[in-house]
């Protein structure tokens, strides 16, 4: 930079004097970062901002110190001073301190993890020269603003240019560039959130304003979000044995259940029994021998349906037989002709009779909804208002709602009206909370009620293992009877299956098995020294070791989202511009804006985050990196390539 | 025996400390044939190393710099690659010990901190910015790692240190000081291009060029000693001991850079500390 100091001073008297040449830049930095705390104690004050408030103002301060060194440029000894190293060294000395400061201190805290961090002493000094946000404060942006005039020193100065003078000429304004760039973009620049599901859409996006508080801003074009999809990694999962004692667990050893590592395991005092990469409990079903005892043992059915696995079904020869779902359809099973006519008399006694018995004393009365009935005993009568089949109070407008069509908390409303028909008390019954709050006292004192409707309704037929045939319900009621082949499809209503066997008596036991060799559900059977019965690992369950250890199944590689994409479109008014994906490393630019993936939630998996970026110094700063790529690029190799060159050249020419 | 992990880096390890043993003995000894035998059992473990790289990206399907034990595994080659690039120019073994020692070390660690198998890369990393961006840092780094060993002989040189065969080791007409700066303005170019590189991805990916994470931070310290170096060199006439000085400085920046970032209380959150 500075030509006078371009050639090595001798030796011994250069040293002594570079050093105080040097030692004046430092204690001039160290002064200006004084007066930008100095400063910053004074904005804070008058503005009333906490410390992070004065942020704002830092890159007005930094512009302050590079138009001050721009200003002292007018004088040739300032010019020399500013272009040379004895502010230039001391320059990046100070901005390498600052920096070392700022990665030891912690940055941005709140004021309570600043206390619980520091003693008292060192919160003073930390709080008093701002070292709790050094990069935002106003000492670094003076020294900053000062180097940045530094560079625009050296460029103004024009020195005679050698080839390497250029390349770092080239790399100076490179870097102001940059700067310059990075300024406007921080001033100008304007960065907000959207936040959206799947299938909604906006026109505006939230910022922060000056003053730190959110506000709406207009995109000027409508964003609509079509589709949120997350890609996960295929799950490859380990079991883990983690030391769980201290702040954050660490992983002490590791293997693939599917090929342990059994040492390994029996250093943790586990052994691995087995493994099921996709865990189902299996039936295993066979006859009993000739001669053998039966009794006790129950009848057995396996049912098939296309495009699902076959399922046993069984008849322990209790009232209710056995039952099952296949196809939404729902099944009984019986071995016996004579108890499944029984069962069906029972179905088809009880679907006749209205849904709801409300117990009055000794008395049960049967009622549909709307139905009124004189209560035995006193000259009251009795309405059902009202029956909900899976009573919930609605959380936002606390009114009663049906949760589901199954009878899981069947409940009625009823009315009491005296002789007149004036109503002289209502209220809820709950069939299976018979002691509910409030219930039964008053005038309903002494109510029940009981649910027994929709039992004919939830049969859709029944498998008589002794003609065999299948009795079809319609209505509660059995509509027609089909003879059963084994192996032959037969339909209930649109729903076809097969009975594949039908045995009288069966020996039932369940198995572990897998369904594929896919991940899907893992369970591991791990023995544990100094525990009677092995344990199941699976993923949602890790088991607890002694010593503070935990054994878990779960993913490898921690990682498990490969990509969170955003289908979105732009529209204009009513017309669609534009369509595509945003995701991770790939923003969609758009009327002035660039909007990144920036979020997820894994507990809303529509939802999708998104941060919105004006930057008007985008390309200035490209151009500044480019501009300084180039010059070192330069400055570093061409003086030595062409050096060589020239004495090749050099030693060609004496030959 | 097959091509696990850890044979592989072994099967590095052990050529680059033979590597080592041969260019340490060639101080002492005058046999021409160790001459050629250190820089080819050199290039030997460097093939082993590239073939582990190789074999992990093929294995995981995604570039193999994620993990501590990557990165190292990486690290090593290109110290072993760029020191062969020197010994090439240069025509110089005098590097040879401290470059071999270095691969060995940066082989033996790996084998300590060996992950048994690759980690899924999060989105943030999916980039065409992830390979470039890591490669030319670690061709820096490996790069001042060379001009830290220079630097290292050259405080080192000035004690009486017995040579038996001083032209065998330093080749013919060796400047240590020149192939000191020649390493540092090769490290500084890329230390620049890894940084800005780093800065554009990061504006592609969150944004933001620069928001002042710990390890960029250190890596702007790391680039602001090594731009020191070259204002003292080139404009202050810095030479000799105090040059050399200044780059074990800058590398052990590098190296914090590189491995100290947990030891930070502000590195917490980072997206650049090696679990």
């Amino acid at each position: 930079m500075d030509e006078n100091t371009s050639q090595p001073a001798p030796a011994a008297s250069g040293a002594v004097v570079r050093k105080k040449r040097l030692s004046s830049g430092f204690e001039l930095l160290g002064a200006l970062f004084m007066l930008g705390v100095v400063l910053q104690h004074i904005i804070s004050g008058v503005t009333q901002a906490q410390a992070l408030g004065t942020r704002r103002f830092a890159v007005i301060v930094g512009l302050l110190a590079f138009i001050v060194v721009i200003a002292g440029d007018l004088n040739l000894r300032w010019r020399r001073f500013f272009s040379s190293n004895r502010f230039a060294v001391p320059l990046l000395f100070t901005l390498t301190a600052l920096s070392v400061i700022g990665t030891l201190i912690l940055q941005g805290q709140s004021e309570a993890v600043l206390a619980s961090s520091y003693g008292a002493a060192a919160l003073a000094v930390i709080r008093g020269l701002f070292l709790n946000d050094m990069f935002h404060g106003f000492g670094f942006a003076i020294v900053l603003g000062m180097g940045a005039g530094g560079l625009a020193t050296v460029i103004i100065r024009r020195p005679r240019l050698g080839v390497r003078r250029f390349g770092s000429l080239l790399a100076h304004l490179g870097l102001v560039v940059t700067l310059a760039g990075a300024c406007l973009g921080s001033v100008w620049g304007i960065k907000g959130r959207i936040d959206l599901h799947a299938g909604e859409a906006t026109e505006n996006f939230n910022s922060a304003g000056p003053d730190g508080h959110m506000q709406q801003r207009p995109l000027g074009f409508k964003l609509s979000l079509d589709e949120f999809k997350i890609e996960k990694y295929e799950p490859d999962f380990r079991l883990t044995v983690f030391d769980i004692s201290g702040k954050k667990e660490k992983r002490l050893a590791g293997t693939d259940p599917a090929a342990p590592d059994s040492e390994l395991l029996a250093g943790y005092g586990l052994k691995l029994l087995d493994y099921w990469p996709d865990h189902f409990k299996r039936d295993v079903v066979e006859q009993p021998k000739p001669g053998a005892e039966t009794s006790g043992k129950p009848a057995a059915a396996l049912l098939g349906l296309a495009g699902d696995d076959d399922r046993w079904i069984f008849d322990d020869r209790r009232a209710s037989g056995g039952r099952v779902e296949l196809g939404g359809k729902r099944l009984a099973f019986f071995w016996d002709a004579e108890r499944a006519d029984k069962y069906a008399a029972d179905i088809a006694e009880k679907s006749s009779n209205p849904p709801h018995v409300i117990i009055a004393g000794k008395q049960r009365l049967s009622l549909e909804t709307g139905q009124k009935v004189k209560l035995p005993g006193s000259d009251h009568s009795l309405e059902i208002k009202r029956a909900l089949l899976d009573f919930v109070l609605d959380p936002s407008s606390n009114q009663p709602q049906n949760r589901s069509s199954r009878p899981d908390n069947p409940a009625v409303e009823v009315i009491v009206r005296d002789a007149a028909g004036k109503q002289i008390a209502s209220g809820w019954l709950f069939a299976k909370f018979p002691d509910f709050h409030g219930q039964g006292q008053g005038a309903l004192g002494g109510l029940r009620y009981e649910y027994s409707g929709a039992k004919g309704r939830m049969i859709d037929a029944i498998l008589i293992g002794e003609k065999p045939e299948m009795a079809l319900f319609s209505d509660g009621k059995i509509s027609s009877r089909v003879p059963v082949e084994i192996g032959k499809e037969l339909a209930i209503g649109k729903t076809k299956l097969v009975v594949k066997t039908l045995w009288q008596y069966a020996i039932h036991r369940v198995e572990d098995g897998t369904r594929s060799d896919r991940e899907n559900n893992p369970m591991a059977r791990v023995e544990i020294k100094g525990r009677k019965k092995p344990l199941d690992v699976t993923p949602q369950s890790p088991v607890r070791l002694s010593g503070n250890r935990a054994l878990l199944l779960g993913p490898k590689g921690g990682e498990m989202v490969r990509d969170y994409l955003s289908r979105v479109s732009v529209y204009q008014g009513d017309r669609k511009v534009l369509s595509r994906i945003i995701e991770v490393n790939d923003p969609l630019s758009y009327g002035g804006y660039s909007i990144y993936q920036a979020d997820y939630r894994p507990e809303d998996p529509t939802y999708s985050g998104f941060e919105v970026v004006s930057d008007p110094g985008l390309w200035i700063v490209y151009l500044g990196i480019l501009l300084n790529l180039a010059g070192v690029f330069w400055a570093m190799f061409l003086p030595n390539i062409l050096k060589r060159r020239h004495r090749a050249a050099g030693s060609g020419g004496a030959k | 025996m097959s091509l696990t992990p850890e044979t592989l880096t072994i099967g590095a390890l052990v050529p680059y400390t033979i590597a080592a043993l041969l260019y340490g003995a060639m101080w002492l000894t005058s046999s021409k044939t160790l001459r050629l035998s250190a820089s080819i059992m050199l290039g030997a473990g460097l093939s082993v190393n590239l073939l582990q790289l190789v074999i992990r990206a093929i294995e995981a399907n995604q570039p193999p710099f994620k993990t501590l034990f990557e990165s190292l595994v990486l690290l090593a080659a290109c110290i072993a690659v760029v020191y062969l690039f020197v010994e090439l120019v240069y025509r110089a073994r005098i590097l040879g010990l401290p470059a071999a020692v270095g691969c060995a070390l940066t082989m033996l660690y790996a084998l300590l901190r060996q992950d048994k198998e690759a980690v899924n890369l999060p989105p943030a990393l999916q980039s065409g910015w992830f390979i470039p961006h890591v490669v030319v840092y670690f061709f820096g780094y490996a790069a001042l790692f060379v001009a830290f060993c220079a630097s290292f002989v050259y405080l080192l040189r000035p004690k009486p240190i017995h040579l038996r065969r001083p032209d065998l080791i330093a080749g013919e007409h060796i400047d240590l000081e020149s192939l000191l700066d020649g390493a540092v303005r090769f490290g500084f170019a890329l230390l620049t291009t890894g940084l800005l590189m780093g800065a554009v991805w990061a504006k592609s990916a969150w944004g933001d060029y620069w928001v002042w994470d710990p390890k960029e931070t250190w890596s702007l310290v790391t680039w602001l000693l090594f731009a020191a170096y070259l204002h003292l060199h080139y404009l202050g006439g810095w030479r000799g001991r105090r040059l050399a000085v200044l780059v074990l400085v800058g590398f052990a920046a590098v190296m914090f850079t590189y491995l100290g970032m947990h030891l930070l209380p502000t590195a917490e959150q980072s997206a650049h500390v090696y679990q």
